[in-house]
């Protein structure tokens, strides 16, 4: 397949990957999924649902939620192989459909858990002196 | 720790030494089946005893911790009528109330509430003002979710019939909610009995109320206004579905104190 169809095809698959990416980033934030943690201060990676220092989830969610889109994406290359454009347009109007739904759902459950969040500071260490 | 717990916990430790001290001095070594049995017997065995009302309350919160409120009610009406005038008495009353209250019974429940608010001392004052007006309100969303629930069976039932020679295939504005709604019951795998329930209501019910639309407007073409008509009556109904949803589960509160509160609360 070249031409309009191979592109279609390859719209198929990259609104397969963004579907299973906004699935995947909305899932592993609803349910405690264990993810790489970053922690900034010691330097470190964590696996952990979370952890007791201080640690972003940012690096681990974003890659997870990659790699279960890349998968989407693969999966949805191999099963539009052969076919008609119809089939194709309708795959594509489906998926796009299904993405615009995860990402405005996606993104009102980061909005609204992030907008009431006051961020508290970390205690001084026990050696810390004022200037 | 639940408000039942703790008052079981605090009821526990309560108690001075003694057969009675022991049975509830060790509620947290034995199984809360084994407890009430041995707290039962001591009962009997001094029904005239005054710390008799406590134990009675002791295993009614006992089994309102197990969920059992088929076995706390017998309890909570024995102590309310044995220990009649007593703090225990009027703890018994409260009790029964809150049962009632569980069961949709608003009127006896509020009709308890404020005797107790008319108790003397200013605990029973205001537990027995706070609980009535609190179980009033849940009178009014109880009545609200009983309409709500009703509005939305009737515009069921008459967009299906409306519908009813091309109910097949399933529309296809269906399978554009269908990642939604598999994520959000994904989602509800871990949460609590309560809110697991909530959500699942809501992402089932919407995919039926968005089946109802699909296959009416698919079955009578209608023009640009009517379309936006039924669109905004969709909106409105998945309101009414959030909000019985909401009440039915029990999760009023929680969900005011979400919406005041933040996520994080």
């Amino acid at each position: 397949m070249s031409g309009p169809g191979a592109a279609t095809r390859a719209a198929v698959s990259a609104s397969a990957l963004c579907a299973g990416y906004l699935a995947t980033y909305f899932v592993s934030t609803a349910l405690p999924t264990p993810l790489f943690w970053y922690a900034p201060l010691g330097r470190h990676v964590v696996w952990s649902v979370h952890p007791a220092e201080l640690a972003c989830d940012f690096y681990g969610r974003v890659a997870l939620a990659l790699a279960v889109g890349a998968a989407c994406g693969a999966l949805a290359w191999a099963l539009t192989r052969g076919a008609s454009p119809a089939r194709l347009a309708r795959a594509l109007r489906l998926l796009g459909a299904w993405t615009a739904a995860l990402l405005v759902f996606t993104a009102a459950l980061y909005v609204y858990r992030l907008a009431g969040r006051r961020g508290s500071p970390m205690p001084l260490p026990p050696d810390y002196q004022a200037r | 720790m639940s408000r039942v717990a703790a008052l079981a916990l605090s009821l526990s430790l309560a108690v001075p030494s003694g057969g009675f001290e022991a049975i509830a001095s060790r509620a947290g070594a034995r199984s809360h089946d084994a407890s009430c049995a041995r707290m039962q017997a001591w009962v009997d065995a001094h029904p005239r005893d005054p710390r008799a009302g406590r134990g009675l309350v002791w295993m009614a919160e006992l089994r309102l911790v197990d969920a059992r409120a088929d076995l706390a009610l017998p309890l909570f009406a024995r102590a309310a009528r044995d220990f009649a005038g007593s703090e225990w008495g009027w703890e018994g009353e409260k009790g029964v109330a809150d049962l009632d209250l569980a069961r949709h019974s608003y009127a006896s429940a509020i009709a308890t509430y404020d005797r107790l608010a008319t108790l003397p001392g200013p605990y029973w004052r205001y537990v027995g003002r706070t609980s009535a007006k609190a179980a009033r309100a849940a009178r009014r969303r109880w009545h609200v979710f009983l309409l709500l629930a009703a509005l939305l069976t009737i515009g069921l039932g008459v967009r299906l019939f409306r519908a009813r020679r091309a109910l097949w295939p399933p529309p296809e504005e269906l399978t554009y909610a269908l990642p939604v709604a598999a994520v959000m019951l994904l989602a509800c795998l871990r949460q609590p009995a309560g809110e697991a329930h909530a959500v699942a209501t809501v992402a089932l019910g919407a995919l039926v109320l968005l089946y109802a639309h699909g296959v009416h407007l698919r079955a009578r073409a209608a023009s640009a206004p009517a379309r936006a008509l039924e669109a905004l009556l969709g909106l409105c109904e998945a309101a009414a579905l959030l909000y019985c949803a909401v009440v039915a589960s029990g999760l009023w509160a929680r969900f005011a104190e979400t919406l005041t509160s933040g996520a994080e609360r």
